[in-house]
């Protein structure tokens, strides 16, 4: 469905509709944005590099084959933007390399986590994970890539995508339990 | 197995998290950003399509090399009467056009040469400006 929607759109504004890159805009900003706030932590930056994503995109449509989802293509970008952005700044890309791993175990029980509080608690847990980890889980759970999707994306390896994976979420559980324990505390 | 179930579970609670949002006013900046961008590229097309020399220039051209060639053909045969061409047109000379012709030719012919060299420099300056300004003005499309 993503496909033949983000296509057509996609022909439309090859086809001298500029408008409807709007729609294109509209259902990517927030996980395009996301993931340079990420990277840049301030609104405003974040912002400017969103926005520069999509430019670079729309004066580069014409390059998109549909070969790949549009939003792989599109993430692509913006994640190039962020590596750019971050060598320019000279600031240091916080990677799960450098991030010790808790000694946590690999699973988790969610049902142990208030459901009114689930929400809050796995996003204040995303937060906390480094940028590469922190992109990784947003495209792998939340836009349901694929490890191969993600490899194009990132241009890490296969592997690499795969292990990072597996920290990320090892990471995330670890956070989770630690603010369970502390919620738990409170309650006592 | 247990951490496939895990995993569908992670998923449908990272479902629940909102991701970060852009202001409201998000669409709207990037849509005049690309509107700004679509107009310098259709800029960048017309300049690029537009040819140099237009379709005036060769007329103009023309006419000024066939002047030219008028007035170096019957200056330099000044001491015949009426010249070269005067003599193609001696097949004509009942004629009025031909008269006409011939005494135009014969008082062309009287012009000094500067006059013809003059109209050859500014047809150069001409032609050097609109390059220039070709040049200078795509310069500008590409810069911004």
């Amino acid at each position: 469905m993503e496909v033949k929607d983000d296509i057509w759109y996609v022909n439309k504004v090859l086809n001298g509709d500029t408008h409807s890159f709007s729609y294109l805009v509209d259902k990517y900003k927030d996980v395009v944005f996301s993931i340079a706030m990420k990277v840049l932590r301030n609104r405003e930056d974040a912002e400017e590099l969103a926005q520069e994503s999509f430019i670079k995109a729309f004066k580069s449509l014409h390059t998109f084959k549909g070969n790949a989802r549009f939003s792989t293509w599109l993430y692509r970008i913006t994640y190039n933007n962020c590596i750019s952005e971050i060598r320019k700044r000279k600031m240091k890309f916080v990677s799960a390399d450098d991030v010790q791993l808790p000694d946590e175990p690999d699973e988790m029980n969610f049902d142990g986590i208030p459901a009114e509080n689930r929400a809050k608690y796995v996003k204040a847990a995303l937060e906390k994970l480094p940028q590469d980890e922190y992109t990784l889980i947003l495209l792998y759970y939340f836009e349901d890539k694929s490890v191969e999707e993600i490899v194009v994306i990132t241009r890490m390896t296969e592997s690499n995508v795969k292990v990072k994976l597996f920290r990320a979420r090892k990471k995330l559980y670890a956070f989770l339990n630690e603010m369970l324990k502390e919620e738990l505390y409170t309650i006592l | 197995m247990k951490t496939v179930e895990n995993d569908k579970k992670l998923k449908e609670l990272l479902r629940e998290v909102k991701l970060e949002s852009p202001g409201n006013d998000f669409t709207m900046k990037v849509m005049n950003r690309v509107w700004e961008e679509k107009s310098i590229q259709s800029r960048v097309e017309v300049i690029k399509n537009e040819r140099i020399l237009g379709k005036g220039f060769w007329i103009i051209l023309v006419l000024f090399i066939a002047l030219f060639a008028a007035v170096v053909f019957t200056s330099g045969n000044s001491g015949e009467e009426a010249g070269q061409l005067s003599k193609l047109m001696q097949g004509l000379q009942n004629d009025q056009i031909s008269d006409g012709y011939k005494s135009f030719f014969s008082n062309l012919g009287s012009l000094p040469l500067s006059i013809g060299g003059i109209l050859l420099a500014s047809t150069l300056l001409v032609f050097i400006e609109r390059i220039l300004s070709q040049f200078g003005h795509g310069l500008i499309v590409h810069k911004s």
